[in-house]
């Protein structure tokens, strides 16, 4: 199953020109980011009071310039984008779990726990659940990664946790499931060797898609001052951070801008291709 | 069809319930409180205080006289603006915040929906390539991007518009923050339309329309776009949350008095009842929404009508 679904990816991704050019991009950022301490002399942290505030240049020191501080704009954003790309990819990881496991388990089940489950899934995407974020955000010890990353994730598994019932409401109709039941195939055994794989397609590209929105939830606590503190950043910090000094030096603002934009927009453009490939309802 | 709509109040009764039930206790149970300043209180004067407010008496019987208060419609005072009962804040922040977000919803729905019709019909031309490629930028661009980088190309560099201020929501005030708050739903409502049209286009009884020799434009106006609205119809709920969301980043990047800040402010400072009155006036907003979008749907849909 893992390799079908690779190999349609292979054969039909590619004909999908603007995923191919998002997962380019998206490939570019993270190895900018990850070789970025290697690319520059400055270290993210590093104050240099004679050189704050230089815009960037080419021929310059500090080629995307410096901060109030003097610090280095290029590794400081690169290090956010590290930080961003790190609990999105964590926070999508863990909401995805949490998702697959509530929707195959609702959608197994069935009758009077399907719709109990469902109708909790449905309460929460009602709600502005976001505030509860917040909350979380706030009350807790304040630049706590993990906490922050369990309030993030906790937003993500909805679309997932529907996503994936229906496509085990579907299955569980299925001969080659019945079949397992009738030879007394445990229903854990069921669900993680027969419906998983199954719904793996649509799983991959949903999780696409909720990566970037993770990215999207942590940046916003982070512009909102709940999120990541110093000296760590991440790239929702810098822009707050540049925002505020926007009209003197507005390199501050932009450089975490786009990178959290093609960020977010190649992810999106990828997760939207691998839907079209992987996902059936979708395919025409 | 009353029995739908009473079920769907009962529904909303109870998740409000919920709603306001989690948050209580999620807020008491984490560390500190509102009396917590750099410079400690004299233990008597804490405890005077935390009497005065109720904090003195068991969490349930605090629950049970916050609970019965909202009933009658007593947010009770604030904790940290003195003398201020958090009404007396909700009111004068919340008009502004609902006046913002109802502009940049109607904006987005009167521009997303008929791009996403146009794109549909345009299926695969340019139009069609220009919309998606559109919306999937203002999809990437959250509103803590969009807002300052209009802000500085509008406001500080082109001096076309004020950079940040609202004062008391003119038109020129207004257009940056409506616009910033409006891109991701025009971009989501766009594409809602195009699929729901591209779907009811393929379906059997438009083929059954065309093949009887209906022109594409009656087909469209007469049979295709009230069912084609209805993912867009079943979205809006979840829309206003997320108008909801943004207009916190938005207030607080342009400057503007709403009640956004509220939530925020009110976290960090504990003030329990300001943060619960956000809460509940929100969620509220919310949940009514959500059911007159299914009213809406069950309105547009007669299939649904029946239950």
């Amino acid at each position: 199953m893992a390799g079908s679904i690779l190999a349609s990816v292979g054969t039909e991704l590619p004909r999908h020109r603007a995923a191919l050019a998002a997962a380019v991009l998206l490939a570019v950022l993270c190895l900018i980011a990850l070789a970025a301490p290697a690319l520059t002399p400055h270290a993210p942290g590093t104050i240099d009071l004679a050189q704050a505030g230089s815009p960037p240049g080419l021929g310059a020191a500090h080629w995307w310039g410096t901060d109030r501080l003097g610090r280095d704009v290029f590794a400081r954003t690169m290090q956010g984008l590290r930080v961003s790309l790190l609990i999105g990819f964590v926070a999508a990881f863990v909401s995805v779990a949490i998702g697959v496991a509530w929707g195959a388990l609702a959608g197994y089940a069935g009758g009077r726990l399907d719709a109990s489950m469902m109708r909790i899934v449905d309460i929460l995407y009602a709600l502005p659940f976001v505030f509860f974020v917040i909350i979380l955000a706030t009350l807790f010890e304040r630049g706590d990664v993990l906490v922050l990353l369990a309030a993030i994730a906790s937003v993500g598994w909805l679309t997932t946790a529907r996503i994936v019932r229906g496509q085990t409401l579907a299955l569980r109709q299925r001969e080659f499931i019945e079949a397992a039941r009738a030879l007394g195939v445990p229903t854990a055994q069921i669900l993680w060797r027969h419906i998983l794989p199954n719904v793996a397609g649509p799983v991959i590209a949903y999780a696409t898609l909720t990566v970037p929105q993770m990215i999207l939830y942590e940046s916003f606590l982070s512009f909102l001052g709940l999120g990541v503190q110093e000296p760590l950043a991440s790239l929702g910090s810098l822009i707050s951070e540049g925002a505020r000094d926007m009209e003197t030096a507005s390199w501050l603002l932009l450089a975490p801008a786009g990178c959290l934009t093609a960020l977010t927009l190649s992810l999106n453009v990828l997760g939207d291709g691998l839907r079209d490939v992987l996902d059936p309802r979708t395919r025409s | 069809m009353m029995r739908h709509v009473l079920a769907r109040v009962i529904g909303l009764i109870a998740s409000l319930f919920l709603l306001v039930t989690a948050a209580f206790f999620v807020i008491r149970l984490a560390p500190g409180g509102p009396f917590d300043e750099e410079r400690t209180i004299l233990p008597q004067v804490r405890a005077n205080l935390e009497a005065a407010y109720g904090l003195d008496a068991p969490l349930t019987t605090q629950y049970a006289r916050y609970v019965s208060g909202l009933l009658r419609g007593d947010f009770g005072p604030s904790f940290k603006h003195k003398d201020v009962q958090v009404s007396e804040l909700l009111g004068a922040g919340l008009p502004v915040s609902a006046s913002l977000g109802a502009a940049a919803l109607v904006l987005a729905l009167l521009c997303g929906v008929p791009l996403g019709f146009c794109a549909a019909l345009q299926r695969a031309r340019v139009l069609d390539h220009a919309t998606s490629v559109l919306t999937a930028l203002m999809i990437a661009l959250p509103a803590f991007v969009l807002g300052p980088v209009l802000s500085l190309v509008f406001g500080l560099r082109l001096h076309w518009l004020p950079a940040a201020g609202w004062n008391d929501g003119s038109l020129e005030q207004a257009v940056l923050p409506v616009v910033t708050l409006a891109a991701p739903v025009l971009a989501y409502s766009a594409r809602l339309a195009r699929t729901g049209l591209l779907e009811v286009l393929g379906s059997d009884y438009i083929r059954a329309a065309r093949a009887r020799g209906l022109g594409l434009r009656r087909i469209v106006v007469a049979h295709a776009l009230r069912p084609a609205l209805l993912p867009l119809v079943s979205w809006l709920g979840p829309a206003v949350a997320f108008v909801l969301t943004g207009s916190l980043v938005v207030e607080t990047v342009f400057g503007i008095p709403g009640a956004g800040r509220f939530l925020v402010e009110g976290a960090l400072n504990r003030d329990y009842t300001l943060v619960m009155g956000m809460i509940v006036v929100y969620g509220v907003i919310t949940l009514l929404c959500n059911l007159a979008a299914d009213l809406a749907y069950g309105w547009l849909d007669p299939r649904v009508r029946r239950y």
